[in-house]
């Protein structure tokens, strides 16, 4: 996997810090491609505004995120070593057969690094159009669970923030 | 700093949207909250209300739309409100977030919603009487 940069999305919500990756030599990071993409997809507008109103309202500023609606995790990556409340799981909102899923890595309840998603249009994420960006979320979030288990990465609770090992905010992993 | 992409679809994103999720989300957190509390697994929810595991798995998950009787159904079973509207007087504010217990704060420029007037409630005060020496006297 390629170098990239793991910077804050929003920290303007209430109860969540959201993050992001970018990967080098991107001009975008993942989580801004996914909603651009899909924002201009005009079957997919609606949905794509209901997805960013519960990840920013719901539980950036209503819930955090709490096990009660932070509750999609992937058997998948069952094998990641884990530490304290680290789920990768994914934001699909909640509504019957909503075809966006967008994959995310919670560190804490104000603590959520948003990766890319894609449309759920298979039984499985194996079978779905969506595969890559499934798999290339998990490589990002097992990267990131390296990170701060080994300590490059600090998670400051205060201040709802990741910090790199020297306290700088730039992470570059 | 908030990713200039997400403001832009977030403001253009209908209001009556942001409720629908934001409610959305509260009555799953809520049936969930109380479950917990009460010690209720969804098997036994199921049970108790005749319904597979699995249907109630599905309510939990948000894959089911909740109607008003699954929400009255699951009400009446958790015997707790799940949802509250609220009554008599005092001041009813819309904050973006979905309507709120008690009084609360309206922010105009964050909900987006200021065109929308509440009035305030017709509230009768009532005050202490004051003390009168002379009243009483004939």
């Amino acid at each position: 996997m390629n170098i990239f940069e793991l910077k804050i999305w929003d920290d303007e919500s209430e109860k969540c810090t959201f993050y992001t990756v970018q990967a080098d030599g991107s001009l975008e990071n993942e989580t801004d491609i996914f909603f651009d993409k899909y924002d201009k997809t005009p079957e997919l507008k609606e949905q794509t505004q209901e997805l960013l109103s519960f990840v920013l309202n719901a539980i950036g500023d209503n819930h955090g995120a709490i096990d009660e609606i932070f509750n999609r995790h992937e058997n998948e990556v069952d094998g990641l070593p884990t530490q304290g409340q680290l789920q990768l799981g994914e934001f699909d909102y909640y509504f019957p057969n909503f075809p966006l899923r967008l994959y995310a890595l919670k560190v804490t309840e104000n603590i959520v690094i948003l990766f890319g998603g894609g449309i759920k249009d298979g039984s499985t994420n194996q079978n779905s159009s969506l595969h890559f960006k499934w798999i290339e979320a998990c490589n990002y979030a097992k990267r990131i669970i390296e990170g701060l288990n080994d300590g490059s990465i600090i998670v400051n609770h205060r201040t709802r923030t990741l910090t790199s090992f020297d306290g700088t905010d730039e992470i570059i992993l | 700093m908030r990713s200039k992409i997400a403001k832009r679809i977030l403001a253009e994103t209908p209001e009556e949207t942001k409720i629908f999720v934001n409610l959305y989300a509260d009555i799953v957190v809520r049936v969930n909250q109380i479950m917990k509390a009460k010690g209720l697994t969804q098997k036994e929810l199921a049970k108790r209300i005749d319904k597979r595991p699995s249907e109630i798995n599905r309510w939990l998950k948000g894959e089911h739309n909740f109607t008003l009787k699954s929400i009255s159904k699951l009400q009446a079973e958790l015997d707790c409100p799940i949802v509250v509207i609220p009554k008599g007087g005092g001041f009813l504010n819309f904050d973006g977030h979905g309507v709120k217990k008690g009084f609360s704060v309206v922010h105009p420029h964050k909900s987006g919603v200021s065109k929308l007037e509440f009035k305030e409630a017709n509230v009768i005060k009532r005050t202490q009487p004051q003390f009168q020496p002379l009243a009483n006297v004939g």
